[in-house]
């Protein structure tokens, strides 16, 4: 047999492996600790994520739709519900001539069913290159050329074939470019200019597509995003839109913002505080057994005494006992929450119906990070109490108490 | 309780959901107008792994030698492979990211399949681990004192 020197960390060891169904249970604990430290925090940043990507993406500071349809616009957004709406273009020309504004650009919105892919309906989005600021720029990030009439650019969830080619009302479409993830409904869009707009337009009518009449993209829009000059009051222009125009709504998008800011800071407050009632349970649950199992240790301890060991000894063992318990479980838990977190990303972001984007490998990583050294911290840290009982202790009273 | 039969609590158990789960818990895509899609033949096929992988669980229970024991894992790991293959590549589920197969019933039959093979590998370590400590029990010494 050979002889391994009996250190700390060994007999540490040696004392979980004795109770199999203890030492599982106290994993399992810090565990559950890890798992929901992990899960909350890529929650948090995904959603963070997500609201900075929707600010940066929505370059208008007012949407106008016809009155009744902001939920419509709102679902496509935020969560991709294809839809369609439409009022007169001349709307447009009249806005345009109002003070205040910078820019202003219409689209028109169309829906079809992904022909290349299951019987899932996509939005189309038709935009005017001449005076388009807000599809444009995002476009530009991927595709440094043209997109030219019969080419269309689609959003990153959109699946397309192998020969770079959509098929929209039995049309085949080139795909120009595929947009960078936004983790908004936008990402489950079809973008093309006017002139293909048209084309898939009349491509609709022939396979029987109903649209109310006199609806055409040469006389139709579906929104107008307007972006404002420096200094003009929002409110004050959404006034005068209303006094001025009957039948149109208008979304501000600060508004719109806002309203998912408080909604992801209410949702991201209710995790911190389940996940602070976890950790704290966690806690007390690892400092009663821990204190249980140095009771019920008394004889060993007052033996290990009485062959020299000092109570520093005894506390190392202890405190040792607990950080090998503490880093089983985190490694476990991080890992197992990892997994389920990168899995389901998508039908939690579907399923939470806020903008919601994954961070990158460095922010998982770092997450990660944090989780195991918080678990870490917590397995020494409920056995600080049962170390410091044990460093109180004489010899004698343990080997009477024990007997 | 011996350790064989909370290993076989496990695969019995990895076996149900993988079989049942894509009918229920974590469903492909409903048919409509009576067209089944890829993820409709996954579940199918799945279904039988599914019942594969419990079938091992049984075998591990009543089955008294370590070597059928390791057997019988390999089997369990090697329709767990299958399993896996079957909803990502062999057949797949539908292309839309969105689509509740997709987003849902695939990672959920890929971690049910990886956790059939973690199983299958602490269980193989484990009847080893057990078979070199009887071994280690007696040893030569051990032995020499007898004789």
């Amino acid at each position: 047999m050979r002889n391994r020197p009996l250190t700390t960390f060994r007999l540490s060891l040696e004392n979980l492996k004795r109770k199999p169904l203890r030492t599982a249970g106290l994993i399992v604990i810090v565990s559950l600790t890890a798992f929901v430290i992990f899960a909350g925090g890529i929650l948090s940043a995904s959603m963070e994520n997500g609201l900075g990507s929707l600010r940066e993406r929505l370059g208008a500071d007012l949407m106008i739709v016809p009155t009744g349809y902001d939920e419509g616009a709102e679902g496509i957004i935020l969560r991709g519900e294809p839809a369609y709406f439409y009022f007169d273009k001349s709307v447009e020309e009249q806005l345009a001539g109002m003070d205040g504004i910078k820019n202003i650009s219409s689209q028109f919105f169309l829906t079809s069913l992904n022909q290349d892919c299951c019987d899932v309906p996509v939005q189309i989005i038709g935009y005017d290159p001449g005076t388009d600021f807000s599809i444009s720029p995002w476009i530009s990030e991927v595709y440094d050329d043209t997109v030219n009439d019969g080419e269309i650019v689609i959003g990153s969830d959109i699946t397309a074939d192998t020969d770079n080619q959509l098929k929209l009302f039995n049309e085949e479409y080139r795909i120009a470019a595929r947009l960078e993830e936004t983790g908004t409904g936008l990402d489950q869009a079809v973008y093309a200019n006017m002139n293909t707009i048209n084309d898939i337009f009349s491509a609709a009518k022939k396979s029987n597509f109903s649209f109310i009449e006199k609806t055409d993209p040469r006389s139709s829009v579906s929104s107008i995003l307007i972006k404002l000059e420096d200094g003009c009051d929002p409110e004050v222009f959404t006034r005068n839109i209303r006094s001025s125009f009957d039948g149109l709504q208008v979304i501000r998008t600060k508004s719109m913002i806002n309203d998912i800011a408080d909604n992801l800071n209410a949702f991201i407050g209710i995790i911190s505080v389940f996940v602070l009632i976890i950790a704290v349970i966690a806690l007390l649950m690892l400092t009663f057994v821990f204190s249980m199992m140095a009771n019920e240790r008394k004889k060993e301890f007052a033996i290990l005494r009485a062959l020299g060991a000092s109570c520093a000894k005894l506390s190392r063992l202890v405190f040792c006992e607990a950080a090998i318990v503490s880093a089983a479980g985190g490694i476990l838990g991080t890992g197992v929450s990892m997994v389920f977190a990168l899995s389901f990303s998508t039908w939690t972001g579907d399923s939470l119906n806020l903008p919601y984007m994954q961070p990158g490998a460095d922010a998982i990583i770092i997450l990660a990070a944090a989780a195991i050294i918080i678990s870490l911290v917590l397995g020494p840290l409920a056995a600080v109490y049962a170390a410091a009982r044990l460093s109180r202790r004489e010899v004698s009273d343990m080997l009477r108490e024990g007997e | 309780m011996k350790a064989k039969y909370i290993f076989a609590f496990l695969y019995i158990a990895a076996g149900l959901l993988i079989a049942i789960g894509p009918m229920s818990i974590f469903h492909v895509c409903i048919p409509e107008d009576g067209r089944l899609m890829l993820c409709n033949y996954t579940a199918r096929v799945e279904f039988v792994l599914g019942i594969e992988i419990s079938a091992a669980g049984i075998l591990t229970a009543v089955q008294k030698t370590d070597e059928l024991q390791e057997i019988t894992g390999v089997f369990a790991a090697l329709a767990a492979i299958t399993e896996m293959l079957v909803a990502d590549v062999l057949v797949g589920v539908c292309e839309n990211v969105h689509m509740h197969c997709h987003a849902v019933a695939r990672p959920a039959l890929n971690i049910l399949g990886a956790s059939v093979l973690i199983i299958t590998v602490i269980r193989i370590i484990q009847l080893r681990a057990k078979g070199g400590s009887e071994r280690e029990e007696q040893t030569p010494d051990d032995i020499q004192a007898f004789t």
